[in-house]
């Protein structure tokens, strides 16, 4: 089940929501150009999901394999759903298949000077609220960082949480939990 | 036991503001925070950092990612340097017209062997690789194989240094890559390659054109990214 309490940003005013079908329908087929006009349209929102769930440079290489993904199973989208939803949904998948190899990478090349140099230049490139939970959140361990992203940012139960990481519902909601108090900690410091 | 209790409802507050505890346990939090101003403050933090994550919205990465993308899945390249008059360079191959040509052209061994080499040497050789002048190839002569000799005449000797580097790891796999994936990179890389060299003859009329100069340098930065990416995703492939 998703919650769906947030306004869904993956649904395009009409007039573009038509380009866009368009661009599905063309993309399909094997139009780079619509595809890239997709990219163009989506890559903000896969980018920030995967750039919550991992080191920054990790997020890069995710976004881009998830647009890769995307255009080889272009052919096989029926469009049951909008192509931001879908996309979204890939990326998701992506990102959790990847996570654990990702993790050793970071935990094999971060050093904790090297997160802490990264999240000061973050907090300094992007003042305000809103960047503090940015910053607030890469702190967190990254069972909690992920359950939090995927709940309270993206609107995900955690039911389809419990299934896409391999855990059970209540550790999801045991981690959500962590996560929140963690972030209350971090954000009151 | 007090303290037991409140630590209880504590752990209970995230579901309890997600609505999602059944009624008996609802009603105990609720009598809790009409007693509890420690939990009461607990829970109006934990709403802020709710509302806060709900606000967060899209991020666009750093860099354009495209490019790398683009490599992957065997879209022609785009020259940036002639973007802003419109008449964008597109390679000379039919649009693909059905399913079958998805998927990596990319010789993923091989590139892969590459991609490792490239990680392996690049601090070694970025600082004693020197750029040397280079007379640029004649607007759009036939494109040749890869090799380290076209040197990157106008860039930054640190962004000349870097595009030999890409090169000749490239070169070094060249021969024993699918000719598909060899012809689709020279196709690319000569696109990129004709845009250089109007810059180079544009520069050559007019010296000291900055924005000239400064396309120059972009178009320089794009071939790095194209070779840099192509590697990189074929070593994710693997």
């Amino acid at each position: 089940m998703v919650r769906r309490t947030r306004q869904d940003p993956n649904s395009p005013e009409p007039v573009l929501a038509h380009a866009e079908s368009t661009d599905v329908r063309m993309a399909a087929d094997g139009d780079h150009d619509a595809f890239e006009r997709l990219y163009r349209g989506h890559v903000g929102r896969v980018h920030a999901l995967a750039r919550r769930m991992v080191d920054d440079q990790s997020a890069e290489e995710l976004t881009q394999e998830v647009f890769i993904r995307a255009w080889q199973k272009l052919p096989g989208f029926r469009g049951e759903s909008r192509f931001g939803t879908w996309l979204h949904r890939l990326a998701v998948n992506h990102i959790l298949t990847r996570r654990e190899s990702i993790r050793k990478r970071e935990a094999r090349h971060e050093t904790a000077e090297g997160v802490m140099d990264r999240l000061v230049a973050v907090g300094q490139r992007n003042p305000g609220a809103a960047i503090d939970l940015e910053v607030a959140l890469r702190r967190l361990p990254q069972g909690a960082r992920q359950v939090f992203v995927l709940f309270d940012v993206e609107g995900y139960g955690h039911e389809e949480i419990a299934e896409s990481m391999g855990i059970s519902v209540g550790t999801s909601k045991s981690q959500l939990h962590r996560a929140r108090m963690l972030l209350r900690g971090h954000l009151n410091a | 036991m007090m303290e037991a209790i409140h630590e209880n409802m504590i752990e209970r507050l995230s579901e309890y503001l997600d609505g999602s505890l059944d009624e008996p346990l609802r009603l105990e939090v609720e009598a809790h925070l009409t007693e509890c101003r420690g939990c009461r403050d607990v829970l109006q933090e934990l709403r802020r950092v709710v509302a806060g994550a709900a606000a967060l919205g899209p991020r666009e990465p750093d860099r354009d990612l495209w490019p790398g993308i683009a490599a992957a899945i065997g879209a022609p390249v785009r020259a940036r340097a002639l973007r802003g008059r419109g008449d964008v360079i597109e390679l000379p191959t039919a649009r693909p017209s059905g399913r079958t040509r998805r998927g990596l052209y990319l010789s993923v061994p091989q590139l892969a062997a590459a991609g490792i080499a490239l990680t392996l040497t690049t601090a070694a050789l970025t600082w004693s690789l020197s750029p040397a002048p280079a007379v640029p190839a004649e607007a759009g002569a036939p494109v040749g194989p890869v090799t380290v000799a076209s040197q990157a005449q106008g860039a930054s000797p640190e962004l000349a240094a870097e595009l030999a580097l890409l090169e000749g790891a490239l070169d070094a796999v060249r021969g024993r890559l699918d000719p598909n994936t060899v012809r689709l990179l020279e196709k690319n890389l000569g696109v990129i390659d004709r845009a250089i060299t109007e810059s180079l003859l544009a520069l050559e009329q007019d010296p000291a054109n900055e924005f000239v100069r400064a396309h120059l340098e972009n178009t320089y930065r794009d071939k790095a990214d194209y070779l840099r990416e192509a590697a990189r995703l074929a070593e994710w492939a693997s």
